[in-house]
Order: C-alpha cells, then structure tokens, then sequence
C-alpha cells in the first residue's frame, strides 16, 4: 500500500486511488486494503460489522467504543479509510463524532456510515446533515452493508 | 338489543363486538362510538361498553353521556385488570358492571391478535396497540440478526411478574410516554442467541451479555420508529442485561403491560413490555 499523506483523512489522493481501483474492474467487494474504523459501543455490534466487511475482502481494522475513543483513534491513525459508527454510545455519542469529525480539518471528507437503530425520517436527516455519507439501520443484512458500502465507493 | 362500545379504538370494539357474538350469538345491533361521535347515538342502547384505557376524564364524561341518553342501559366499564377498580374507585362505582379479567388481553390477541400482529399496523392512540409494534421489531430482529423465527404462543397480561429468563435484558423509556421493555430467555437460547448474532462461538458471559444488550436495543429503536406518531413514542435510555430470578422493573397503573411468549425450536424467548402515554410530558 502506498504511503499515506501525512495530513490523513479522506483526501484527493485517496478518492483518486479509489476511482483507479473502481476502473481497474476490480470487484468493490473484493478489493482489500481500506484501514476501517469501527465504533460502537457493543463489542457484538463491531464484530458483527467486521466480519461483514472481512466478507467484502477488507482486513485492516481499528475498533472503539465511543466517540471519543473513536476521534483519539482517528488522530492515532492518519490513514483511516473510511468510520462506520453506532449513534447512541455513551461518553460521546456518533452524531456529536461525525460532527467533530466534520470540524476536523484533516477529515472533513472523510467518508462516515452511521449504523444505528436509530430509524426515524428526522434522524436519518440529522445524520445526513451533520455530514454522513450514508446511513445503515439496525437490524440490517451482509448484503446492505455491501450495498451502502459500493454506493459510497461509486459514489467518491 | 342495541350494544354500544365507547371507544377510540377500532380493535377493541371488534373485539368486544366478537366477545359478545361469542355470547349471544347475533340478537344485538352493535355500534362503535367515538369520542367524536354525537351522544344522540346512545338513545335507546341496551347494554354501554366504556373502554377504561380511554383515560378517568373520557370515561367519566361518556358515563354521563350514557346515563343522559340512554338511562335504562347497562353501563359496563371495560378493563384488563381489576386492580384498576382501586384508582378510580368513584368512576367504577357509577357503573352497573365491570369486565375485569387477567384473561382479556389473552382473548384480544388470540381474537385479533395475529391479523393485527401480522400486517403490523400501529395508527392513532389505540390503547395497548404498541404492543404490535413490539412485536413485530422483535420477529424482525430475530430474524435478521440470528436467524430466527420467532413463532408466537401466547400474550397475557402482564401484572408485576417476575422475569421469566435465566437472561433477561431491559429497558427502560421516558419522554412522551414512560415504561420498559425485557426480553428474557434461557441460558441456552442466549448463547444461541449470541452465537447467531456474531456468526461464530461466543467465550464468555459478557459475550452473551453484550449481544442481548444490543438485541434488545434494535428491537426498542425498531418500535420506536414504528411508534413515531403515536403518543407511545419513547426515547430508550442504555440497555441492562440481568441474569437469575429478579423481578422485572415496576408495572405501574396506567396503560396495560404485556407479555408475548415466542417459540424457537421448542424453547421460549419472552418480550415484556409496559408503556403508557402522556404522563411525563417531554
């Protein structure tokens, strides 16, 4: 994997290299190498996320179980590809994470899934206008995730 | 005969039209009045089913209705439990008669019940109807996240019992209405349950604990949504998973607790759930 700019977050580069790998015809699911950042405050949850997205070939994760584990683990780790975040946490809840990411210059493009029970109209907007990038309600299948998960890949 | 039921529910009036089918067979004219209903409807009825979950105030003004209009009726108040007998004890004395059985919730739903279960529709402040919208989130959850079907046994009233589970997780709701939820199970079925949900074995009992924890927080943020425009909307506070034989959190007076029994494979998953509307308003 090439070096990272040091800056990190969702940059330029990146959506290019995306958009290289996209028209490589390399298969969304099967493409490995995006660094994940998971937050929820259930260890169930997480798991359940990850081995979806160890299905769809990614392997590199970090995990946290709040936001604001989730904003130091983010400055630990420059090279976070994309967050997939729960709403309701304690400590520091996802909207208020999606919204410090938001203020955060290095991330502020950093493409950000909610996964939340959460499923009224109003949040979803909320959501969406804190600066999600796409939005996963609980219960959900492998086959959502994936499908939120190329939406935001065709989508950069 | 003319039969009246005074209620802003349409479930319950089929049920007390279907009760009473059951009874005397089809010699009465029966009619569904509402609170929008003119009173002049009531003259001449013989037998005025109140339906207490309409709340004192309603009760107490269509009481009168009754007796003004039709004073020669049987005005019977219609509740779930007989305990409700001790908060108003001057509303209930002004009645010829009360229907009052544990049992009535358990004849709504295997009357109604499954229909209503089924096409999951939760509309207006129908009493006790958020318990579809309970149900169908958990049939939902089950089925998605460990794959599996929750097939119904029973529903009955619930009045302060202890939790049925080895495991059981609760939750707890305020804002516009108040009240809990619990999903209780066996040992067994919660290490199945864990185990479906992650997809692979679970090591220890704070697995088990995590996983029901959030079981039951899908289930309550599913009902939520579906209850949105009713005046059973909640806001959910953090699960809490209790093991043992521990009493479920406080049934209170108002509203109508219930508790659905579901069958996987031979074992039972129970859901509790108690709200009631409108009393600490947000």
């Amino acid at each position: 994997m090439p070096a990272r700019a040091v800056t990190g977050g969702w940059n330029g580069w990146q959506v290019r290299r995306l958009v290289e790998r996209i028209g490589d015809g390399t298969t969304i699911s099967g493409r490995t190498g995006m660094k994940i950042l998971v937050v929820d405050d259930s260890s169930t949850m997480r798991r359940i996320i990850i081995n979806i997205l160890k299905a769809n070939g990614h392997d590199d994760f970090i995990e946290a179980a709040d936001g604001l584990e989730g904003m130091k683990q983010l400055q630990a780790h420059p090279d976070i590809d994309m967050v997939f975040t729960d709403w309701n946490m304690p400590n520091m809840n996802g909207l208020d994470f999606l919204t410090k990411i938001r203020q955060t210059a290095d991330a502020t493009s950093l493409p950000v899934v909610m996964v939340t029970t959460e499923a009224e109209k109003a949040n979803v907007v909320a959501a969406i206008k804190a600066g999600a990038n796409n939005y996963i309600v609980k219960p959900f299948t492998p086959e959502i995730v994936k499908s939120k998960l190329e939406q935001l890949l065709n989508r950069a | 005969m003319k039969v009246i039921s005074l209620t802003s529910s349409s479930p319950f009036a089929q049920m007390i039209s279907a009760m009473l089918q059951e009874l005397w067979g089809a010699e009465f004219a029966f009619h569904h009045l509402t609170p929008d209903s003119d009173p002049d409807a009531l003259d001449g009825a013989a037998l005025v089913v109140v339906d207490w979950a309409e709340g004192a105030e309603a009760c107490s003004r269509w009481i009168s209705s009754a007796k003004s209009h039709a004073p020669e009726a049987a005005v019977v108040l219609f509740t779930a439990r007989d305990t409700d007998r001790r908060i108003q004890p001057d509303l209930f004395a002004r009645v010829n008669g009360v229907i009052a059985r544990p049992s009535a919730l358990r004849e709504y739903c295997a009357l109604f019940g499954e229909s209503f279960v089924r096409d999951g529709s939760v509309s207006g402040d129908e009493h006790a109807d958020y318990v579809s919208a309970f149900v169908k989130a958990a049939r939902k959850t089950f089925a998605v996240m460990c794959k599996m079907d929750l097939g119904q046994k029973s529903v009955s009233a619930l009045d302060g019992e202890t939790l049925p589970g080895e495991y059981s997780a609760v939750m707890r709701f305020g804002g516009r209405s108040k009240g809990w939820m619990a999903v209780s199970m066996s040992g067994d079925l919660a290490a199945a349950v864990a185990r479906g949900m992650v997809g692979c074995t679970v090591e220890s009992d704070d697995d088990i604990r995590d996983a029901l924890g959030e079981l039951i927080n899908v289930i309550a943020g599913q009902a939520k949504a579906a209850l949105v425009d009713t005046p059973f909307y909640f806001s959910i506070s953090a699960p809490e998973v209790v093991t043992g034989d521990v009493s479920g959190p406080e049934c209170f007076p108002e509203g109508t607790g219930m508790s659905v029994a579901f069958d996987v494979d031979g074992r039972e998953i129970f859901l509790q759930a108690h709200l009631a509307s409108n009393l600490s308003p947000e």
